[in-house]
């Protein structure tokens, strides 16, 4: 299990990072934390001709939070996001989703873009992403584009990233007021740790009165990309959060609405099922308690 | 936990070059061709092999050890036929293991498929392709056995209940993967072995005919062993292929399993289909209990413990704990084209024991009685017991540890809680499982699988001109810590204080025989041996103090490493005098002692001893994702007296958290055309830390008449009993739903498939 023979590069900035894959080519990649490229290569699954390590770039690994939201730069590792108060302050799904992620050891080198370039159907980041509307902020040699959440993954383990292009930026827009915001995020795994077997992301902005102005909601590990269950969004709009009745119909829709893929984890069933379940729960959850960052599991 | 200890891979020769095999992408395929013209001139390529260029190594043979099990040779490179994915097909030599994997890629392999025999079922089926010409068809072992009138038995019975149950195939995954290092030294024609073996004797003797050497020009070493569970104890054609390319290059060459290798091609476990009824009275007492049961143990029989050992194993103790008049069985084997079977801890055992005890649990509920009551209504006494399926247990705590285990894990009070809990929606369930198992794998033990021959260790002593004590066994540990439990023997038997006893393992030149490390046979060899070793060892230091105090040898006494004449402490000879006094001083002259006075080799053959327990699980379902949180174990275990309370509960949490995975994770998934599905760790899952709960853990002591100090073994009983707890407490949870759980390892969406599945048949029923 060791990998084909590769060249090795230290990118200094982002551009000599571009200049770098531009000048390799098509078989040169990025390297992040390596926690999915490194094993993929000693599988020789992928055979990498060059990496260029992107973790060595001059305030990569910053957070930002501000009136704009939040911007996590292309090397905040797992562990930084998760255990940042101003993350956890503004944007408390991040934290109550990477506590899925993995363990210590791969939080403290898997990387948010890393996770995000890399694109795993089952992967936590990018229903998070889905759900909190995020942006992707991607830098090429023609210059830099912003590519909603939405359009960003494209099938499993693609996305709109070129060969050529990098992912600089992940960027999540403000709640529009914190404190009417509610959100949670649910999964079941084989075990803690592993990538889920589905899960589900839930955004909700209350009005005064406590209705729904807006629901964001999104499902991991119910299809070859994250999504947005829409349908279900739409049933939430206007009602209050603890309508049991109407979480109940709202579990339905997303069993009807989704269609994912069986594997020797859970059948097909299973999961239809359970991602039902999950965004029940999960708005469940949003009713009982403002969400907050309760820790580590 | 300091990173301190050498293994296998931190060995560095000089000159030392890397091995990396070529393996079957394919079940079942004949080799038409093999082009390694590509590969011959790489730089840094040595040498490529494949069958043709192995010449006289090899075969492994697995023979015996019973008439009903049919003897078979294994090439140890594919000869003209592979028979599982993974299997090795030819070798490459290199000057780093990057360039040998690179290598491995050029070498161009030419298949043609053959039909693939995906599962024992379809082994046995008219028509079937056969794995191995010479063996007539796949059934490659078929044993029988009953006793007690077993007609009668069900011909009487109020009740018969039934359960079709299928164990999933598992395996052992060690931390430390497996690892050879063959050092062939032309200049005195021998060959220096590295293995991170479990039996280094018994490997020696195994490898010694395929390469062609007496025993005497094979050393066998192995280093410190980060775990094998089995896994370790048997023989690979990597065992064999290392050393023989080291031979024909002329260099050191090193090979280390990588995880896909030790994941698809060393050998997975535990895999079988056992029917099994019981007969019951109307008063819900055991009348008879009848098996037939389908192992499938892959494309390969491997010594020394051959195919059909999960099939034997598991009905080997069928009636468990449990006093039953009759009893019959019917086990039998079917070669498949999967990785070979190998002996995983707990090995036929744990399926056979988790099927009865599944078994009682459906008893209890289709006649309507609490589980623990009716099988303390048909427990054996605490006396030494004949089933009468063959085992002789010879005594233990049967019925106290099924009420202590009980006890510890408040089962009154769960069940009395229970429904409350249901109404609010929370799904508790508790399960036993009460187990009685042979260990210290002995002549007796052997003899009622009906194996023969005796089982024989010897251990060896001797002091050195310091003082200081050498302990040399054939018993090597993989983390078992003998360093301590064997010092402490020898510390006590001798009298000596424990600092000053260094245990030396893990080597065919400097240690005495033994049979190796398998089947919880340590503590019962080791006591053996290496008591008797240091009875006689203290015998000679007695003399000789007695001697030096110029007093009566019946007045002398020695501990803690001090002799002096009793009743006058204040003179002492330390342990240090004494030898000093052997050694340098001739003085040992004067006494009339054998040769080599303070170097003692002492043999012992016990027979072995049944140790047992129970095990109680409780769980939580979450019925709508059918997720199972295990809450709360409780292993009360009686290994006879304790040699040392804090290695016993660290066997037993290991082998509890092994069971945990055994019911509710682990499997290898093959499809219908035998390709593997568990490659890597991301689809082989084992528990990890988050999945085990805390456990509790209750010892009884009842010691083994039959062995010195009263040992048993118990380092498998976690891996036995837990799953047949896990999965009664599943079962318990749901009964509500009237699940019954007849298979592992019990996943999320297995779960709810139950549900489903109990749930139409309810309505169906309705
Ligand atoms: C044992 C284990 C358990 C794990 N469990 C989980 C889990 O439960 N959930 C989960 O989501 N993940 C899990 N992971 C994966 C982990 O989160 C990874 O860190 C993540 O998927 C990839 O991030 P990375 O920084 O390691 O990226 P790398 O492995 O370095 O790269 C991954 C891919 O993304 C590309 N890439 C990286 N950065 C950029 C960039 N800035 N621009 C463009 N392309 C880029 C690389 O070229 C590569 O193709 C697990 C990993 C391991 C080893």
């Amino acid at each position: 299990m060791k990998p084909e023979s590769f060249s090795f590069y230290v990118a200094e900035s982002t551009q000599h990072a571009l200049d770098i894959l531009a000048q390799e080519g098509d078989d040169s990649k990025i390297l992040a934390g390596g926690q999915s490229l490194i094993p993929l290569m000693n599988f020789r699954l992928a055979r990498p001709a060059a990496l260029v390590d992107v973790c060595h770039i001059p305030g990569s690994e910053r957070i930002t939070v501000d009136n704009a939201g939040v911007r996590f730069r292309c090397s905040v590792r797992h562990r930084d996001a998760l255990h940042s108060n101003e993350v956890n302050a503004v944007a408390p799904l991040v934290g109550q989703a990477l506590k899925w992620v993995g363990h210590e050891a791969i939080r403290s080198r898997g990387t948010l873009c890393g996770s995000t370039a890399h694109a795993d159907p089952a992967a936590e980041l990018p229903a998070v992403w889905l759900a909190l509307g995020a942006e992707m902020v991607i830098s090429g040699p023609h210059g830099e584009r912003h590519v909603p959440a939405e359009s960003f993954f494209k099938s499993f383990f693609t996305t709109d990233l070129n060969a050529d292009e990098m992912l600089t930026e992940i960027r999540v827009p403000p709640a529009p007021d914190p404190s009417l915001r509610r959100t949670a995020f649910q999964e079941i795994a084989r075990r803690h740790g592993d990538f889920a077997i589905v899960g589900a992301a839930v955004v909700i902005d209350l009005d005064g009165s406590g209705r729904i102005a807006a629901a964001r909601v999104s499902a991991l590990g119910a299809g070859e990309v994250p999504m947005r269950l829409r349908s279900a969004e739409a049933m939430l709009v206007g009602s209050p959060l603890d309508d049991q009745e109407l979480l109940e119909n709202v579990e339905a829709e997303v069993r009807k609405s989704v269609q994912p893929p069986g594997d020797s984890h859970a059948s097909a069933r299973y999961r239809k099922k359970v991602t039902g379940t999950l965004v029940r729960r999960s708005l469940a959850e949003c009713a009982e308690t403002p969400s907050t960052y309760e820790g580590m599991l | 936990m300091r990173g301190l200890a050498r293994y296998l891979d931190d060995i560095e020769l000089p000159r030392m070059l890397h091995a990396a095999f070529v393996r079957s992408p394919m079940a079942h395929a004949r080799v038409v061709q093999i082009d390694v013209e590509e590969v011959r001139g790489m730089p840094g390529v040595v040498g490529v092999f494949t069958h043709g260029d192995l010449a006289g190594v090899g075969p492994i043979q697995a023979i015996g050890p019973r008439p009903e099990i049919k003897s078979s040779l294994r090439a140890v490179l594919a000869d003209g036929k592979v028979r599982f994915v993974g299997e090795a097909v030819a070798v490459v030599v290199a000057e780093s293991r990057y360039i040998a994997e690179d290598a491995c890629e050029l070498v161009d392999v030419e298949y043609e498929q053959l039909r693939v025999v995906a599962n024992a079922r379809a082994a046995l089926e008219p028509g079937a392709p056969i794995l191995h010409a010479d063996l007539g068809d796949n059934r490659i072992s078929r044993i029988e056995r009953s006793g007690g009138d077993i007609d009668h038995a069900f011909a009487a019975a109020a009740h018969v209940v039934k359960v079709s149950f299928h164990h999933g195939r598992v395996g052992a995954l060690p931390l430390e993967t497996r690892g050879v290092i063959g050092d062939w030294d032309a200049g005195t024609s021998t060959m220096r072995v590295w293995n991170s073996s479990q039996m280094p004797h018994l490997l020696r003797a195994l490898i010694a005919a395929p390469l062609g050497l007496a025993e005497t020009q094979l050393e066998v070493m192995v280093p410190a062993v980060g775990g094998a569970f089995g896994l370790k104890a048997s023989v690979y054609p990597e065992d064999i292929v290392v050393p023989a390319v080291s031979r024909l290059v002329g260099r050191p060459v090193k090979w280390v399993e990588d995880r896909y290798e030790n994941l698809a091609a060393s050998s997975h476990a535990k895999e079988i289909d056992i029917d099994m009824e019981m007969a019951v009275a109307e008063d819900g007492t055991f009348l008879g209990v009848r098996a037939k049961n389908l192992s499938d143990p892959g494309a390969y029989s491997m010594p020394p413990f051959q195919a059909h050992h999960e099939s034997l194993g598991s009905v080997n103790c069928m009636t468990g704990i449990y006093d039953i008049a009759a009893a019959s069985y019917v086990a039998e084997t079917a070669l498949t084209n999967k990785a070979p079977l190998g002996v995983y801890r707990g090995v036929g055992w744990t399926p056979g024991q988790t099927v009865r005890e599944v078994l009682v649990d459906d008893v209890a509920r289709a006649i309507g009685r609490d589980p623990v009551e009716l099988r303390l209504q048909n427990c054996i006494p605490d006396t030494p017991y004949d089933s009468v399926i063959g085992p002789r247990y010879d005594g233990g705590s049967y019925r106290r540890s099924l009420e202590l285990a009980t006890e510890m894990a408040d089962y009154r009070g769960i069940r009395e809680r229970q429904i409350e809990q249901r109404n609010q929606g929370k799904y508790v369930g508790v399960g036993v499982s009460p187990y009685v198992e042979p260990t210290g794998f002995g002549g007796r033990i052997g003899n009622e699988l009906g194996y023969p021959g005796e089982y024989y260790d010897t251990a060896s002593i001797s002091i050195q001109a310091d003082g200081s004590i050498y302990v040399m066994s054939g018993l090597n540990s993989q983390g078992q810590s003998h360093e301590t439990t064997f010092a402490q023997l020898a510390a006590d038997g001798i009298g000596a204080r424990i600092e000053e006893v260094r245990v030396v393992q893990g080597d065919t030149k400097s240690t005495p025989f033994s049979a190796g490390v398998y089947a919880s046979r340590s503590a019962l060899i080791g006591a053996a041996t290496i008591g008797r070793a240091a009875h006689e060892m203290k015998r000679r230091l007695v003399a000789l103090a007695a001697d030096m105090l110029e007093a009566n040898v019946d007045d002398v006494e020695i501990t803690h490493g001090k002799a002096f004449v009793r009743g006058a402490p204040e003179v002492v000879k330390t342990i240090a005098d004494i030898a000093a006094y052997v050694h340098w001083g001739g003085g040992a002259a004067a006494v009339d002692l054998e040769e080599g006075a303070l170097s003692v080799s002492s043999s012992a053959a016990p027979g072995g001893s049944y140790g047992n327990g129970c095990v109680v699980a409780v769980v939580v379902v979450d019925i709508e994702t059918g997720k199972i949180q295990v809450e709360k174990v409780v292993s009360v275990e009686d290994c006879g007296t304790m040699l040392n309370p804090m290695i016993v509960e660290g066997q037993v949490a290991g082998a509890v958290a092994q069971g945990i995975g055994d019911a509710l994770l682990e499997e290898h998934q093959y499809n219908e055309d035998g390709a593997f599905m568990s490659a890597s760790l991301l689809d082989y899952l084992y528990p990890s830390t988050m999945e085990i709960p805390d456990i509790a853990i209750g010892h009884l002591e009842t010691p083994a008449p039959g062995v010195p100090g009263g040992f048993k073994g118990l380092g498998e009983a976690g891996v036995i009993a837990t799953p047949g707890a896990v999965l009664n407490a599943v079962a318990d949870a749901l009964s509500p739903f009237g699940v019954r759980v007849h298979s592992t390892p019990l996943g999320p969406s297995k779960v709810l498939d139950l549900i489903d599945e109990a749930r139409e048949a309810m309505s169906g029923s309705a």
